[in-house]
């Protein structure tokens, strides 16, 4: 019953009004006068406090002098208020920009913030509910990039939750802040197991020796340049005479192989474990030139490299398992 | 969807600023040092020498510790807990030095020890807000000393430290330099002004204390117990203010305005004090003083903190004094003796505050104007009393009073001698020696009010006619609509006994009759010891003076002594005396918002950051918009103006020059001169556009 009232408040617009726990927001946002929240800070209410006890002295002693200082310094605290609006309102976030992590490495949310208006902007901090140290944001007249930091610790999908834009310009008395939250998510792949055994092939027990192979890498041919190929099969040489850059091919490229990643090959038996084996058999795979295909129970992707199939493997192995629903349980 | 687990507010809520638990850099640490001086100079003046000296050496020890953060003497010595030890240490000094601790003055100097003490020990920078605090308030507490202009404008600075102080305490890594915090504190200051400004007006002032503590008896200058030759004076070279009044009806006439203050019988020879022996004032006190059926009026008195017990009224008072509050403009009735009054009446007319006056006092008071006040009982034996010394008066005394009538006679003929003998009105009269009242009557024959009254009772005395001194104030400067009496009206005059009641004689009115009518400058047109206030001579220096004394009267009035008197008359005065308090919060809403307004800049006042024609090629697009022809996002000005071209055939040469203009403009490198030139067409042909198009037939129908 509670419960179920909980809820309904949690769906109402009044509470998405307030606390943006859903993602609704559409980039670029403009940050508008009613989505900001301006409260006096700890050092503000300590400020104010000390006000009305100055008032409370000018009262008691009749101190004229007393009322206009007090008076003064409320002057000073209201304006301050309406500065530390003016500093936020206004404010455009371009962009907000997700890059794919691996479970356990930081990830990173880089936000663009673009201020149309003539005025610099001070201080702005910019935070995730699970980012470490909120970032300050430096002087901006134009386009500005934060990157936060935010440490990720399961695999799934990422959703970095609710922004918060939060400023104390210009003396610190108060506080104002605004939540941003847009639907952006990256993937968190499994962690890479750390040494992974050779990539197994289906159908040919020499998976060693076929390994050996790939290390050797025997350069058996050029090509053109595709988006994905690694630096070190760029062919530098061979590429300065030519108006693009050449690509090597190996050896154990050329030869056709068939490498079915699947969890039963991982010879494990936690989930978890098999998929860290597997991602590092992508990775692996993907470091030998060497064509793979995904296996997932229902799931399965044909053979192929690259950095879109590295992507698309990496993608399935990080959801699997997880339901759509559970997925956004990173909301805030 | 199930409701998630783990919820919690901390999650809903933002991380606001966590506290700075860094150290404090050297930066904040000077800003703070600053401020702390700053605070603490104008206070040296008040504080005891080793005070100041204990409080400046710990913020300079505090600095020294910073230039040499290795030094371990210094590094003891402000370490916290023996930055505590000298704090305790000094609260047991300030207690042996002041007797008290529970007190203003020696609370403000456990103050300024503490905020010294907590500069000295100060680390991290969250220790900083408290120390802010602490200064704010430290610096309002200079005020309960000095309320000049000086004491004003020494604040400001301090008001600066504070807020630069606030504002690099906000991040201590933020890049910016001195200038910019400055500018960005006046600026932030500047816009504050007008709040300030208007809760000084509208903020209402409680009259009276919320609470007192024990003064210290600070010596201010006005009336005291006991009159010697000079002290009267003295004390008329004071422009200070000595109380005001409102009368409820009309002001009485110059020459009746006796405040009476304080009733001096007992003589030494050389000065009047005080009679030990005083009465309540009964029932039958008030009932004849109302017997003599002069008219009564009602007033309102407005008396500084002035550490005495003295309340003044008019003669004679016809009431107790009574709360304003309390009373509320009521009618005082005579003859109630209810415990609102806050003091009391005498027998001998003299007014007696329950306790001394420490905060500015307001009290309702009614008097029948008389120059006669009821005596109750005999006179007393210290009335009639007189040493053996001024010999040559008693024996003059003697001869004049064998030669009249009767008493009333007799002091008739004293006042004539003061008037046709070549006295004279001064400030500055002759220091007298043993004898004072002989050698003023027959050898110097100069003096102030004092001499006049002085020499008036003994020559009265000396004839066996009982008579008393009384001080106060005579007088008063009508201000708009209420009454300002100044120290420099201090009078003192004499009370006779005659046919059962005593009179009042001034001897002063005898001899300068301009004094009692017009006021101190009117009767001392050339003296120099007249308040500067008072004198009308030219010159340059004097002039100045005369303009700062000006601008410190105004001061005073209009800002120190802006109480709710001056609050309702300035309501009056801007037409609103009958607004209701509702009214007055819409009307300062509305002057707040107007203020937001201003600070924040409205949307339309922000100068747009885009290029000239640039904003006129928003314009001619928004203006063709509203004509039905959109631009398509891909359309380039050439292309769209083109079709505008299509659509209005007639304007078709100025759309040709407005591409032409435009692309001049943007893709051209011309210089300014030109592009002035450029901007000026196509802003005429933008507004022909404008003003014609409405009325041009479109070649096609609108797509």
């Amino acid at each position: 019953m509670t419960q179920g009232l909980t809820h309904q408040i949690k769906q109402s617009a009044l509470w998405q009004r307030v606390f943006r726990t859903r993602a609704e927001d559409v980039l670029p946002h403009v940050i508008t006068h009613d989505r900001v929240y301006i409260v006096p800070s700890k050092r503000g209410c300590a400020f104010l406090f000390t006000l009305l006890t100055m008032l409370i002295a000018s009262v008691n002693y009749s101190l004229s002098l007393g009322y206009a200082l007090s008076f003064l310094l409320t002057g000073l605290f209201a304006a301050s208020l309406l500065h530390t609006y003016k500093n936020i309102a206004g404010l455009c976030v371009q962009a907000i920009e997700l890059h794919d992590v691996f479970a356990g490495t930081p990830g990173h949310i880089d936000v663009t913030l673009n201020n149309t208006q003539q005025r610099a902007r001070h201080g702005i901090k910019i935070s995730s509910a699970q980012s470490t140290p909120p970032l300050v944001h430096p002087e901006s007249d134009s386009n500005e990039h934060v990157r936060i930091n935010t440490p990720t610790q399961t695999r799934g999908i990422y959703k970095p939750g609710r922004l918060t834009l939060q400023s104390d310009w210009p003396i610190g008395l108060w506080t104002c802040w605004t939540y941003l939250h847009a639907d952006h998510n990256a993937f968190v792949y499994p962690t890479p197991e750390a040494d992974p055994p050779p990539l197994p092939t289906l159908g040919d027990s020499d998976a060693k020796d076929r390994h050996k192979q790939a290390l050797a890498g025997d350069v058996s041919g050029l090509r053109d340049y595709q988006p994905g190929d690694s630096m070190g099969s760029i062919a530098w040489k061979s590429s300065a005479r030519t108006p693009g850059l050449q690509s090597r091919t190996f050896e154990s490229e050329t030869a056709s192989t068939n490498t079915v990643l699947s969890l039963e090959h991982t010879g494990l038996t936690g989930l978890e474990a098999q998929l860290s084996r597997l991602c590092a058999w992508v990775l692996l795979a993907e470091t030998q030139h060497t064509d793979y295909a995904v296996q997932l129970n229902t799931l399965s992707i044909p053979q192929g490299r690259g950095q879109q199939h590295r992507a698309h493997a990496l993608e399935a192995l990080s959801i699997y398992g997880h339901n759509t629903e559970s997925s956004d349980t990173n909301i805030q | 969807m199930t409701i998630r687990k783990g919820f919690s507010w901390r999650n809903l809520l933002p991380v606001l600023n966590p506290g700075d638990n860094s150290r404090m850099d050297a930066r904040t640490l000077y800003a703070l040092s600053c401020l702390l001086v700053l605070v603490q100079l104008p206070h040296t003046l008040n504080m005891p020498i080793w005070v100041s000296a204990v409080g400046l050496s710990m913020v300079g020890a505090r600095l020294a510790l910073l230039k040499n953060p290795k030094h371990k003497l210094l590094g003891w010595l402000l370490s916290p807990a023996s930055v505590t030890g000298i704090a305790a240490l000094s609260a047991l000094a300030i207690k042996w030095d002041y007797g008290y601790i529970i007190g203003r003055d020696p609370c403000v100097a456990f103050l300024f020890i503490l905020v010294a003490a907590k500069f000295a020990e100060v680390r991290r920078a969250i220790d900083a807000t408290l120390l802010l605090c602490l200064c704010a308030f430290l610096l309002l507490t200079q005020y309960f000393y000095s309320q000049t202009i000086i004491a004003a404008i020494v604040t400001l600075p301090a008001v600066v430290a504070l807020a630069y102080c606030l504002a690099i305490l906000r991040d201590a890594k933020s890049p910016q330099n001195l200038i910019f915090h400055l500018k960005l504190i006046g600026k932030l200051l500047l816009q504050g002004l007008p709040i300030a400004a208007l809760l000084f007006f509208v903020f209402p002032r409680l009259p009276g204390p919320l609470w007192s503590l024990p003064d210290s008896s600070t010596a201010t200058t006005g009336l005291s117990d006991s009159m010697s030759p000079g002290s009267i004076g003295k004390l008329s070279q004071s422009d200070a203010v000595a109380f005001r009044v409102e009368f409820d009806n009309d002001t009485p006439e110059p020459n009746q305005l006796y405040w009476r203050g304080i009733v001096l019988s007992q003589f030494d020879g050389r000065s009047w004090s005080i009679s030990d022996q005083k009465f309540h004032a009964s029932a039958t006190y008030f009932n004849k003083v109302q017997s003599q059926l002069k008219p009564s009026i009602d007033y309102t008195v407005t008396l500084p903190a002035h550490q005495q017990r003295w309340l003044f009224a008019l003669d004679a008072a016809s009431s107790q004094p009574k709360n304003y509050n309390a009373s509320s403009r009521q009618q005082a009735t005579a003859s109630s003796t209810t415990s609102r009054a806050i003091g009391t009446v005498f027998t001998d007319g003299q007014i007696l505050a329950r306790e001394r006056v420490t905060q500015p006092l307001r009290y309702r008071q009614s008097s029948s104007l008389s120059d006669v006040i009821p005596a109750v009982h005999k006179p007393r034996a210290d009335t009639l009393h007189l040493p053996e010394k001024n010999t040559r008066t008693i024996r003059f005394a003697k001869e004049l009073r064998a030669r009249t009538s009767s008493d009333r006679a007799y002091a008739k003929e004293v006042l004539r001698h003061f008037n046709q003998q070549p006295f004279r009105y001064t400030l500055e009269p002759q220091l007298l020696g043993s004898t004072p009242v002989d050698e003023f009557l027959f050898d110097t024959r100069e003096g102030f009010c004092e001499h006049y009254a002085s020499a008036f009772v003994v020559l009265m005395r000396a004839v066996g006619i009982p008579a008393r001194i009384v001080t106060g104030y005579q007088g008063g400067e009508i201000n708009n609509d209420y009454l300002i009496v100044r120290q420099s009206n201090a009078h003192a005059w004499a009370e006779v006994y005659l046919d059962g009641v005593w009179q009042r004689a001034d001897p002063t009115a005898a001899v300068a009759p301009s004094r009692v009518e017009q006021g101190l400058a009117a009767a001392l047109p050339n003296e120099a010891s007249v308040p500067r206030l008072s004198r009308q001579t030219p010159g340059l220096i004097r002039n100045a003076l005369l303009r700062w004394d000006t601008l410190n009267y105004h001061w005073q009035r209009l800002v120190i002594d802006f109480d709710d008197d001056s609050q309702k008359s300035f309501w009056d005065a801007i037409g609103l005396g009958k607004a209701a308090l509702w009214q007055i919060c819409i009307i300062a809403l509305l002057i707040t918002s107007l203020w937001s307004a201003w600070v924040i800049g409205l949307p339309r006042w922000q100068r747009s950051t885009l290029e000239r024609q640039e904003r006129h090629w928003n314009r001619l697009v928004k203006t063709l918009g509203a004509h039905s022809l959109t631009r398509q996002h891909t359309e380039s000005a050439a292309d769209f103006l083109l079709r505008a071209c299509e659509h209005w055939p007639a304007c078709t040469s100025q759309f040709m020059r407005l591409s032409i203009a435009f692309e001049q403009l943007r893709f051209q490198a011309i210089d300014e001169g030109q592009q002035k030139i450029l901007n000026t067409q196509l802003l005429k042909d933008i507004v022909w556009l404008q003003l014609t198009l409405p009325f041009r037939r479109r070649a096609l129908p609108a797509n």
